[in-house]
């Protein structure tokens, strides 16, 4: 079928064939249906971080789930201590469930996650007081409501909405599934002109040929979250945020015998990463919050929104609202900034 | 409204337009043969290689010699039919010309098979004096562009291919493929360098050493494997630390390849660099370590960007490396071998 205005203007133009319907179709339920937000907005926020100077940020976590939020998690304290790059207003426990953890569900992926911040904050030995807060211990396709509320949830829009603005955004770094971030976002879309969703997880548009688990553990609320309108800020898994490869030999030179956290970090990494030459692993989660730090060790792109498949692949969708990808890191950059504040911290 | 094209005006001009000069005016060839080379190489088995490289331009080209040398040696994985040296000329390298880091590149790896000593007999050419853009896009005949004719006339065909392996300036392959384009058919070019074709954000040194010739090789039909740098070969990154654990006391070639990587590589926390050369050998030894796409060969310009052409002759392009197995497998050979 045709609409009456794409009729009337295709007749209007001025050749001789026959009008053909354009077969154009509207985006189905723009913005997941909640209240339109200017696109022109939208942009602008995105492109905000290159002028501000101290950034509020918010770690949304499943710390346990793998050993690089942990290296997250102590990267932006030391950078709120020392280099105030950042601002880290709270910490929050995201849901997972992973049989390489044992997990019984969700809801202990998230409780052993918790723990885990609460650990890496004790070793870290910091002044540091931000709130650390429980998630969601369901995922959407759990929950009777539209959302899964949370302690965490409540906490993000309660920053958002009273600390921050569309002037001084929060920089959600997102580092584990979007359950309490999508939830945040239905609960009070008004966050959504207050934050930027710097989120870890997914495939690079043009390199589908990889699993991930960030957005799989939650499909709905990633779909939310890209969908939302909110502005996202996205870290793709493979070729991407992979260049953050380290090895136990360099963290053998730089952190470990410093602290207890240094150690710690270097148990965690040795317990998980199979040894043999030439083994690596990308430390991930350093990625949105290296970023909010300093874009400029990043090349990013500004495209149209795609839409999240149900089998996390990406349609392309053109003029859909826009959004920012990252295309490639400079990885000496985000590891001499953490080495560095490390070494000033704890000696070495 | 547009007032060319048909003149009733009943059908509206397309606007479309063929390729200036296809196949950089050379004999045309078939698509179709290009395309079942770029799929042979995907395929295992024993490939010969030649290794075109600038050598002594960086510290990377040493670890890819070395790798093939032994992955020849030890495992069979390859045969390596012969080395070329290409020109080079860079600061960094006190080089006074192209000719004087050509005749670098080839002391060096002379320097490598000495000290390697693993009883590899093939040729070693040297290469161009002077790149072809400076020859006015003339091929210069050296003894690597002969000697690349030569061994692929004699030895190989469309059914099995000769891999170069080209690790810098195309100069010597270019002017094998202008002085003789029927090698085209008979050999695939592995080249690494120039830019990912979704990320222009970067400086290259390959291409830009020679524009000209890069541009008549991915212009000639000559099948290609192209391992762009920034955001797909930078996969390949080690440190000095790693370095320490597993190369720096393996023989008399691991001190060497360390120490020319700390000399390199000026240090601070965090440093790493990347061995990018590492790339095409570690294809041709096992292309399940890659992601790659085919593509319709872009054109290279004058300013090392490319521009999207649809229907030109197909080229495959990498788009990720698994960095591990490939550290691994050199990490493993190199304790093999000076075990």
């Amino acid at each position: 079928m045709i609409s009456q205005t794409a009729q009337k203007s295709f007749d209007s133009a001025s050749f001789l064939a026959p009008a053909l319907p354009t077969s154009r179709m509207e985006k189905a339920k723009p913005f997941m249906s909640l209240p339109a937000l200017p696109v022109a907005d939208i942009y602008e926020i995105l492109e905000l971080h290159k002028t501000q100077k101290q950034k509020k940020l918010l770690i949304d976590t499943d710390t346990y789930n793998e050993v690089d939020d942990q290296f997250a998690i102590v990267h932006a304290v030391l950078s709120h201590e020392i280099d105030r790059k950042v601002d880290l207003l709270g910490i929050t426990a995201a849901p997972f469930h992973n049989v390489k953890r044992a997990t019984k569900s969700y809801g202990h992926g998230m409780e052993l996650s918790y723990a885990e911040i609460k650990r890496v904050i004790d070793l870290l030995d910091t002044k540091w007081d931000g709130s650390i807060s429980l998630g969601s211990d369901i995922p959407f396709a759990m929950s009777e409501k539209k959302y899964v509320d949370s302690p965490a949830a409540r906490e993000i829009c309660q920053i958002a909405l009273t600390k921050c603005s569309q002037d001084d955004p929060l920089y959600i770094v997102a580092l584990g599934a979007l359950t309490n971030v999508a939830s945040a976002v239905l609960m009070e879309p008004d966050i959504r002109d207050k934050v930027v969703i710097c989120t870890m997880g997914g495939l690079a548009l043009n390199v589908p040929n990889f699993n991930d688990a960030n957005y799989e553990q939650d499909m709905e609320a990633a779909q939310v979250v890209f969908a939302s309108g909110a502005p996202v800020v996205h870290f793709p898994g493979y070729s991407v945020t992979d260049l953050l490869s380290t090895t136990r030999w360099e963290l053998e030179a730089n952190i470990f015998g410093l602290s207890g956290i240094g150690d710690f970090l270097y148990k965690r990494f040795m317990e998980y990463v199979e040894d043999f030459p030439g083994s690596s692993k990308p430390i991930w989660d350093l990625a949105p919050g290296a970023w909010v730090m300093d874009h400029t060790w990043f090349v990013s792109e500004i495209m149209h929104t795609p839409i999240l498949n149900n089998n996390n692949t990406w349609s392309t969708y053109t003029d859909n609202h826009p959004m920012r990808t990252i295309k490639w890191l400079d990885r000496d950059s985000v590891f001499r900034h953490f080495f560095e504040l490390f070494h000033i911290r704890y000696g070495g | 409204m547009t007032s060319d094209g048909n003149s009733r005006g009943q059908i509206p001009p397309s606007g479309r337009r063929e390729k200036v000069r296809s196949f950089w005016g050379l004999p045309p060839l078939e698509h179709k043969s290009i395309y079942e080379l770029l799929e042979r190489s995907k395929t295992p088995g024993l490939k010969d290689v030649f290794i075109d490289t600038d050598t002594y331009n960086e510290i990377d080209d040493q670890f890819a010699l070395v790798h093939a040398l032994l992955a020849d040696k030890l495992n069979s994985e390859l045969k390596v039919i012969g080395i070329g040296a290409a020109p080079f000329h860079n600061q960094s390298r006190d080089t006074r010309d192209y000719a004087h880091g050509m005749e670098l590149s080839y002391q060096e790896i002379q320097n490598i098979l000495r000290i390697l000593d693993c009883g590899w007999k093939g040729p070693v050419y040297k290469g161009s004096t002077l790149t072809i853009d400076q020859n006015r896009n003339q091929p210069i005949s050296s003894e690597t562009s002969n000697g690349l004719c030569e061994l692929v006339n004699q030895s190989y065909s469309e059914t099995k291919p000769l891999y170069v392996l080209a690790l810098g300036a195309l100069t010597n392959i270019a002017s094998a493929i202008l002085m003789d384009p029927s090698i085209r058919g008979k050999m695939i070019v592995c080249t690494l360098g120039g830019l990912a074709a979704d990320l222009q954000n970067f400086g290259e040194f390959n291409y830009q050493q020679d524009p000209a010739s890069a541009q008549i090789v991915f212009a000639s039909g000559v099948p290609i494997v192209h391992f762009a740098g920034y955001s797909v070969t930078d996969m390949l990154k080690t440190t000095q630390w790693e370095l320490a654990a597993n190369v720096r006391d393996k023989g008399e070639i691991g001190k060497f390849l360390y120490d020319r990587f700390v000399q390199y590589v000026p240090y601070f926390p965090g440093k790493s660099k990347t061995i990018w050369d590492f790339a095409p050998g570690a294809w041709v030894i096992n292309p399940q370590w890659f992601i790659s796409e085919v593509v319709h060969a872009p054109i290279l310009t004058d300013d090392n960007m490319w521009i999207q052409y649809t229907e030109n002759h197909p080229m495959r392009s990498i788009k990720w490396i698994d960095r591990d197995p490939i550290f691994n497998h050199f990490f493993l050979l190199l304790s093999q071998f000076t075990a």
